[in-house]
């Protein structure tokens, strides 16, 4: 079924899901750890809305991957499905700021 | 995996489905099948459709090639488990020689001109998403890749980095390369759909 999907609206749907899926965390939370996340790949400033562990692991994970760790966010307190929800929430982000860079080049491109 | 929930969590037809793999495979079911069947709903339902669609769906690019590029921004973003197990993929249909000859220095790999202009698009947006302008689309256009073909090359590395960041926070085991090789007959088969 998704063969012929077309690749935007299938990597929107990822992102739809992982922002608004039932969950232990709020949607707002997740989109303020997907911004950050992705502001800190671009190089651009972090919102400054996170705070804690949080706002550690979305930077480490955004900086680089392997100094981060899912386990450190259960530690500060927080249940594992909402860890799960953040380090995904993150993971989006550096998805996105890949794709929005890419197809922008790609729109300058063709003008 | 850092997260036991992950790790054990699952529902149980989603346990049922692991139990499986680890026999045919041989080993315990790799950790990127705990996190895709644990909560499918959240992430892994849509992440493999999307993967699914880009690395087996339509395209410009062989199987092959598609592998080679989700093996090279693993690479990049030195994540050993999806390096290991797209580079196992791309290797058993390109040939082992060619794909380390281009991990290891595309420039000089005996590759088509379009597979090295998509290389060298990857090795920039891969880590430095910002920098990427009209220039690096131009240097992509003229070693012949379509429009599409560089569309295709960005939704890659866009769903790579999503799933390198999860391997490495996630800290998912590295299997041995014989387990990956292995891995890899069923993977080319059946593609990525769940």
């Amino acid at each position: 079924v998704s063969k012929d999907r077309p690749r935007d609206e299938l990597a929107a749907a990822v992102i739809e899901a992982v922002m608004n899926c039932p969950g232990e965390t709020e949607t707002d939370t997740r989109q303020a750890v997907r911004a950050d996340a992705k502001a800190t790949v671009e190089r651009s400033e972090a919102s400054g809305t996170l705070t804690g562990a949080i706002a550690e692991f979305t930077a480490a994970i955004a900086t680089d991957a392997r100094t981060a760790n899912a386990q450190v966010l259960v530690e500060s307190g927080i249940s594992e499905d909402a860890a799960l929800e953040i380090a995904l929430s993150a993971a989006v982000g550096l998805g996105q700021a890949r794709l929005e860079h890419g197809l922008r080049a790609l729109e300058e491109a063709d003008r | 995996l850092r997260l036991q929930s992950v790790d054990e969590g699952h529902r149980l037809l989603a346990k049922i489905k692991l139990a499986f793999i680890g026999l045919s495979a041989g080993d315990r079911a790799p950790d990127i099948l705990r996190l895709l069947l644990y909560r499918p709903e959240l992430f892994g339902k849509s992440f493999m459709q999307y993967v699914n669609r880009a690395l087996r769906g339509e395209s410009e690019w062989s199987v092959g090639e598609r592998e080679l590029f989700a093996a090279y921004i693993s690479k990049l973003n030195r994540c050993e488990f999806c390096l290991g197990s797209h580079y196992a993929v791309a290797a058993k249909v390109m040939g082992a020689e060619v794909v380390e000859q281009a991990l290891d220095d595309w420039r000089k790999a005996e590759l088509r001109d379009e597979v090295q202009g998509a290389l060298g698009l990857l090795e920039t947006l891969t880590p430095n998403p910002s920098s990427i302008g009209m220039a690096s689309i131009e240097a992509a256009e003229a070693k012949g890749l379509s429009r599409g073909a560089i569309e295709e090359v960005i939704h890659i590395c866009a769903m790579f980095c999503t799933i390198n960041a999860l391997a490495d926070s996630l800290g998912f085991r590295v299997p041995a390369a014989s387990t990956f090789a292995r891995m890899a007959g069923p993977l080319l088969k059946h593609g990525y759909a769940m």
